[in-house]
């Protein structure tokens, strides 16, 4: 249907737009508020945190939630909220770090596919395809068996397992940006080469690798943490949702607690990501509003 | 000639983010046993969803708000999923746009001519096969007996468009709604389809209803001629008539903004503006933020659709007595 | 009056599956100062890639293009950068022709950008006034694509076309993808920018009634070549190849006398395939006149008239 265009001195822009769409999706904005407050918890981890992750209180070993210890405390009596914040802001680092290692990868890889087409992109995409199809935690299991159970390195794993998809998309949008009209309209204007990728290809990739990004991040931190509970995580005494879930299945009957808290955020964790995921992907595409 | 359709103020609005969408905002008309009905428009005109509603085939946001369409003796409105979905492809077929898109690419083109008539078990699946080569043979598809179990993918379009009319009749329908039928065909392609289109009104007596933007078309092709402007009919009237006095300001624009293959340089005069938006309609006469006649009486009161010759309908303040006097 | 453009043998073929598709096969034509050419023809008959390979967005195989006198074939990358400000496009899509992340300020301000032409100020000043000749109001120059209608953006188009002052412009089908009433408001602006501008148009299209309007001279393209090419008056009145009578005759006319048509004259069966096309003439498959000769010999492309080209052996 036709909208006719009421006559306004200031348009909207994409992005305007796409934050109009995204507020109407209320679990995306609860998603975003939830994601806005742990990232700013995670930042300030060691100030919040009653007790250092790895101080253990052997007088108070299972013990059940207190106003001592809020969420209670393990088999060697370490405060289970302090685990839980250390545990939350390792599984962010690893979510977002490991999408930045995709995200290069994945852009230089699928760009130079798509811009140079032809042998090159054959190769690219064979590759890509062979990392596609490789079983991605097993590739996991041997690359921080290789490199080591360090934060770092776990971070680095995800993204080097992770990053196929971004660079099939990335490649699928280079090759439809680069003969679209409007940018066949710029070449017709003699615009350089340089110029166009600046001014016309790269913010029109924005949009879906933001999103790709988006679901990403829940991917790298439920990997983290199943590394973690085979215990090919970050090393104990540092806390993970995986090795702490790991743990407290043993004790479940006895003390939930120690189960229930993990669990739950790790889970409100990943809900929260892939509804804010799910909310930039129908703000993102502006064919959505019907 | 006896009515076979009668709608009477039919509104069908859809919900949209901004608003309400007014898409069909209150028409009226007929159709008659035989009858080419031609429905001008442009896009957002509401041309196709005023005939789609009538079969309940509009989009989910979209809604029936208020009018009844009386389809001999039954108000389509009114008749349960059941019962509409007996008369669709039955008594009323379509052809759409886009013959590309409308078929479906894995299923043999003989099979979905056979389909129509197997689901309404009007003969059996002997007799219907006989039928499907029959229709192909009919709508000009060379080597019928054995194309007729070939794939889409093995037609070229206007042979598609072919295949999508041979379906349209397979049910000897009373009503064929063809929604821009030849829009998306070559020029020398579309000058086929349109002749395929006259034969088989001759030869099927069936009515149709031409939806189309491209009213030199209509004005040779249609009986009769109903021009739609921002949901509402602006003008509906035999063509004959129509062609010696179109009334509207909106149809005189149409006709002197359309080039003809004949018309002199510097002979055009485009309608000035857009189409309006239709959640926020202009008040009063919808047209004239772009009528060059507009007057007062015009931006303030809707004007009344009503009959100012036999069978000629306008709504204009400034047609009396059959005569536009600006 | 001297001329703008000459084309010359023009050829690309695009490999298919080990065969050749003769997208366009030997054009020639030329075109005066303000001068406009009308190129009709039905899809797949190579008009808009003719139109792309005249300003090199396409690269053709062969054949000279001489743009005010210099083959742009023999420009290297900057060299024919700079001579892109003299010639520019306008698609049939309008929103897709346009930046969807760019207002249409910045649209139509591009050129001037890319080429570096005045100050920021400068370069307002001169958007506004763009803005103005296309007919679009000023207070929109910060409004995004999308928010436009077809004809709106069509007209953004125009302008971003204009910008750079061009003495030539490849109009690629422009209003095929309009409503009646807008495509008669770009076909007039089109009109009025050629006559006060003296731009030359090379104007695609497959509407021969939006041809007869805007163009000078003609040229009817088949299968990747012209087959008929005559001035405006001399082909309408007097059209020789029976492809161009069968275009003719297929269109629909306003019968403003009462006349009605209910059938048209229709060329049997549908453009074939451009691909591995038989020797001989290649609308043979088509032609309700054809002789042996049409389908072992191509014919030549002579002049007939003066001004008048057509190839057929019938002529």
């Amino acid at each position: 249907m036709e909208v006719a265009l009421k006559q306004r001195r200031r348009g909207t822009s994409y992005w305007a737009a796409a934050w109009r769409r995204f507020k109407k999706n209320k679990m995306a904005v609860a998603g975003l508020i939830y994601i806005i407050i742990i990232i700013i918890i995670s930042i300030f981890t060691p100030w919040i945190a009653p007790y250092p992750y790895d101080e253990p209180h052997y007088a108070h070993t299972f013990e059940k939630p207190s106003a001592r210890f809020w969420w209670g405390t393990d088999d060697l009596g370490r405060d289970m909220f302090s685990r839980n914040l250390y545990a939350m802001r390792n599984a962010l680092l690893i979510g977002f770090g490991s999408q930045i290692v995709v995200l290069i990868i994945g852009v230089i890889i699928g760009s130079i596919a798509g811009f140079r087409g032809g042998r090159i992109d054959t190769i690219l995409m064979r590759i890509t395809d062979i990392m596609y199809a490789f079983p991605t935690f097993l590739f996991n299991v041997i690359l921080v068996t290789v490199m080591g159970r360090g934060l770092f390195t776990i971070l680095v794993a995800v993204g080097l397992t992770g990053w196929a998809g971004m660079a099939r998309l990335v490649r699928g949008m280079v090759m439809y940006l680069k003969n679209a009209e409007f940018v066949e309209a710029a070449r017709a204007l003699g615009a350089k080469e340089g110029y166009i990728i600046r001014k016309y290809i790269l913010p029109n990739m924005l949009g879906p690798i933001i999103v790709s990004l988006a679901f990403g991040i829940p991917n790298g931190i439920w990997i983290e943490s199943g590394l973690a509970l085979i215990g090919m995580g970050v090393r104990p005494p540092m806390p993970s949702w995986g090795n702490m879930i790991g743990a407290g299945v043993a004790y479940i009957m006895a003390f939930p607690h120690m189960v229930i808290f993990p669990v739950l955020t790790f889970a409100l964790t990943l809900l929260a990501f892939t509804y804010v995921g799910d909310g930039l992907r129908d703000a993102l595409n502006p064919r959505s509003e019907v | 000639m006896a009515e076979l359709l009668r709608v009477n103020n039919l509104k069908t609005y859809f919900d949209r983010y901004d608003g309400v969408v007014k898409a069909v905002d209150g028409i009226s008309y007929k159709l008659d046993y035989g009858e080419t009905l031609a429905i001008v428009g442009e896009s957002g005109s509401g041309k196709t969803v005023s005939v789609l509603s009538l079969l309940r085939l509009i989009k989910r946001n979209g809604r029936v708000v208020d009018g009844e369409a009386i389809f001999e003796g039954k108000d389509l409105l009114k008749l349960s999923k059941e019962e509409i979905r007996q008369i669709r492809g039955k008594d009323i077929s379509i052809v759409f746009q886009d013959p590309m898109t409308s078929l479906n690419p894995i299923m043999r083109v003989g099979m979905q001519i056979m389909e129509p008539i197997l689901w309404h078990r009007v003969m059996s699946d002997k007799e219907a096969r006989d039928r499907a080569v029959e229709l192909l043979r009919l709508v000009g598809i060379p080597e019928y007996k054995t194309r007729v179990w070939d794939y889409p993918f093995q037609f070229s379009g206007g042979m598609r468009q072919r295949v999508m009319i041979a379906i349209a009749l397979a049910c000897n329908p009373k009503l064929v709604i063809a929604d821009e039928p030849t829009t998306a065909l070559d020029v020398t392609v579309r000058a086929q389809i349109l002749n395929l289109l006259s034969d088989m009104k001759e030869e099927f007596k069936t009515s149709v209803i031409l939806i189309t933007h491209d009213i030199t078309l209509a004005m040779n092709f249609a009986d009769t001629i109903m021009v739609m402007y921002a949901g509402k009919i602006a003008e509906y009237s035999p063509v004959e008539r129509f062609i010696r006095n179109p009334l509207h300001p909106y149809s005189q624009g149409l006709i002197s903004s359309t080039l003809d293959i004949k018309a002199k340089e510097g002979s055009l005069r485009p309608i000035p503006g857009n189409p309006p938006s239709l959640v926020s309609p202009p008040s009063g006469c919808r047209f004239h933020p772009r009528c060059v006649y507009a007057q007062d009486i015009c931006r303030e009161q809707e004007p009344e659709y009503k009959e100012v010759e036999d069978g000629h309908y306008v709504a204009c303040h400034l047609v009396k007595g059959g005569k536009f006097n600006a | 009056m001297p001329e703008l453009l000459v084309v010359k043998n023009l050829k690309k073929y695009f490999p298919v599956r080990k065969k050749l598709l003769k997208a366009v096969d030997n054009v020639s034509f030329s075109i005066e100062q303000g001068e406009t050419l009308g190129l009709v023809g039905e899809s797949g008959s190579g008009k808009s890639t003719l139109g792309r390979c005249v300003l090199r967005l396409i690269e053709p195989d062969s054949g000279e293009i001489i743009f005010d006198g210099v083959d742009l074939r023999k420009l290297k990358g900057e060299e024919l950068r700079q001579r892109r400000r003299f010639m520019q496009i306008i698609f049939q899509d309008p929103l897709a022709s346009l930046n969807p992340m760019m207002t249409i300020g910045q649209n139509i301000e591009d050129p001037l950008v890319i080429h570096n032409i005045g100050t920021k100020e400068e370069r307002r000043r001169a958007v506004e006034e763009l803005l103005e000749i296309v007919g679009l109001g000023r207070d929109l120059i910060d409004a995004f694509p999308h928010e436009f209608s077809g004809g709106q953006q069509q007209r953004v188009g125009i302008a971003r076309a204009l910008a750079l002052n061009p003495k030539f412009i490849v109009a690629d089908e422009p209003v095929s993808s309009l409503d009646v009433s807008i495509q008669a408001q770009i076909v007039s602006l089109l009109y009025e920018l050629k006559i006060r501008f003296k731009i030359s148009y090379l104007f695609i299209s497959h509407d021969l009634a939006v041809v007869r309007y805007l163009s000078d001279k003609v040229a009817v393209m088949y299968l990747g070549a012209i087959v008929e090419y005559a001035p405006k008056e001399e082909l309408y009145e007097n059209p020789l190849h029976p492809y161009t009578r069968a275009l003719l005759a297929s269109v629909p006319k306003m019968p403003k006398d009462g006349e009605r048509q209910k059938r048209f004259l229709a060329l049997k069966g549908e453009v074939p395939s451009p691909i591995d096309l038989p020797p001989g003439c290649r609308f043979q498959s088509r032609c309700e006149y054809v002789m042996d000769v049409c389908r072992k010999q191509e014919p030549a492309f002579r002049e007939v008239s003066p001004g008048h080209f057509v190839a057929c052996h019938l002529v």
